[in-house]
């Protein structure tokens, strides 16, 4: 495990997601109320990237099957996914986006 | 002494375990138990005539709960057990092997079968619905380069089946006795598009075009359709479901296309609660519905669910629907009048067509590979179609925004 500095934290949009790539693997970033949050950008139930969902509030919607996901935790809280998705740690340092993976 | 249990769903599919699930959340002390006719544990059947029949996932990823697990939340399985016969007088079921079930509250979960075609014994193991894991593994092994795969019927499954069939590598055909396919759920442009993406991974859609007769010829099956003859290996029949109710009928519980229930999964009968795609339930806007979807196993039934538990909920959700064909996602929200109005918002392989009511409201939407914008479209149903609905120089999060839904 280790921090990654993967995005400016002023290029993560409010109302979508941000796809970045830590060693090759997708992780969706979000921003919720100025919070930024990392989930695993590939929907757990089928080849979707969560950061092209739709978000409302804190929840983004898978846009293959509307599956719902918490961004904050990446727990499911709608079907047909049925796993979580990974959240991981996030912390902003001068204005960059560090995820620990 | 009989066996009893305060709650006991009939029906061994989706909706019995989410009926389950409702009922175990409210209610952590009440003894539950299902009876299905499968062999199986309850699983997800959308699966079957994607991922699995494409071969791109292993049959396991229907299952979303294992048996272990249902041990666990206290839900007792009685599986490859048919109810014969309900009796309401005295709460209790009786199995065709005679074995009587007692009850406290009863939940009927017993879905639909697919419809299917008389045909000689001598083709009935060539002649297939798709409903089972059995099917779909029947279906599978026959799809290989230089088969000749007959689809009979353009609905969903027809076509999915169609779709695995051919990125599989056989020859696929598929007969429509319509003018258009999936007419009976979309207008005519969405049926179109789907239309050409099958003619484009090579499908033979034939349309108008009537069975006369299945019969066996060496070893494969004959089909006479609109005065020609078609040799196949293995044909899909794809004409549609009928709601098992059957056993609701008889006990005399309210029955018109599918059981009648409220919001709240309630039946004609106090003790009795339905769940699933056999239900006929209330849908905004238009009455009540028998429904088959993913979305009404998954969430009328936990209002069942709820609702025999004692702690009833409402459910009152937009109808969803999503299918796959070809790599191409479609999704399907709220009400499509097949033969309605419709504006389209057309972005080459993407696109959405929105179902317009005669005042002008969006009924539903459909999307092709539409993503983000079909939770958007959601959004707008219920709301006036906005003069710039079709104008893709106007993102759709914009007609959200400006309050088209308020």
């Amino acid at each position: 495990m280790s921090w990654h500095q993967v995005a400016q934290a002023n290029d993560v949009p409010e109302d979508e997601g941000l796809c970045v790539k830590i060693d090759g693997h997708a992780i969706a970033l979000f921003k919720v109320e100025g919070e930024i949050y990392a989930i695993d950008d590939l929907c757990s139930h089928a080849e979707a990237s969560l950061a092209t969902g739709f978000v409302d509030g804190c929840i983004v919607e898978c846009p293959l099957h509307q599956a719902c996901f918490d961004i904050r935790t990446g727990k499911v809280t709608t079907g047909p996914a049925t796993e979580d998705v990974r959240a991981y740690p996030v912390k902003v340092e001068a204005g960059a986006v560090l995820v620990e993976r | 002494m009989a066996r009893a249990f305060d709650i006991l769903i009939i029906g061994g599919g989706q909706a019995a375990r989410r009926a389950a699930e409702g009922a175990r959340a409210t209610a952590p002390e009440k003894s539950i138990a299902i009876i299905g006719e499968e062999a199986h544990a309850p699983y997800e059947r959308p699966p079957l005539s994607k991922e699995v029949l494409l071969g791109k996932a292993d049959v396991a990823i229907c299952w979303k709960r294992d048996t272990a697990s249902f041990a666990i939340e206290g839900i007792e399985l009685i599986l490859s057990t048919r109810v014969a016969q309900l009796d309401l007088e005295s709460r209790e079921v009786e199995t065709a092997a005679g074995e009587r079930i007692g009850y406290g509250k009863l939940i009927l979960a017993t879905g639909s079968r697919a419809r299917s075609l008389p045909v000689p014994d001598d083709v009935a193991d060539k002649v297939v619905t798709l409903r089972t894991i059995e099917d779909a593994g029947r279906i599978g092994a026959h799809l290989r380069a230089e088969a000749h795969i007959l689809v009979i019927g353009a609905g969903f499954i027809g076509l999915e089946a169609a779709s695995a069939a051919i990125a599989r590598g056989a020859r696929v055909t598929v007969l429509e006795a319509a003018d258009r396919v999936l007419g009976r759920v979309f207008p005519a442009e969405a049926s179109a598009r789907v239309e050409a993406l099958h003619r484009e991974a090579g499908v033979d859609v034939r349309l108008n075009t009537m069975i006369s007769e299945i019969a066996a010829e060496n070893g494969r099956v004959r089909v006479r359709a609109g005065g020609q003859s078609l040799i196949a290996d293995l044909v899909v029949v794809g004409i549609g479901v009928v709601p098992n109710s059957e056993l609701a009928q008889s006990a005399g519980l309210a029955v018109d296309n599918g059981i009648v229930v409220s919001a709240e999964g309630a039946t004609s009968h106090p003790d009795v609660f339905a769940a699933g795609e056999v239900t006929r339930h209330p849908v905004r806007g238009a009455g009540a519905m028998r429904i088959e979807s993913w979305q009404v196993a998954e969430l009328q039934a936990e209002a069942a669910g709820r609702g025999a538990a004692g702690a009833p909920i409402s459910y009152d959700a937009i109808p969803y629907f999503w299918s796959d064909q070809h790599g191409v996602n479609m999704q399907m929200f709220g009400l499509i009048d097949p033969n309605g109005a419709i504006v389209m918002r057309d972005a080459g392989k993407s696109a959405l067509i929105f179902s317009v009511s005669a005042d002008g409201r969006i009924a539903g939407a459909i999307g092709f590979d539409a993503g983000a914008d079909m939770s958007v479209a959601k959004r707008l149903i219920g709301a006036p179609a906005p003069a710039e609905l079709a104008n893709l120089a106007t993102p759709l999060r914009k007609l959200l925004r400006s309050g088209a839904n308020a």
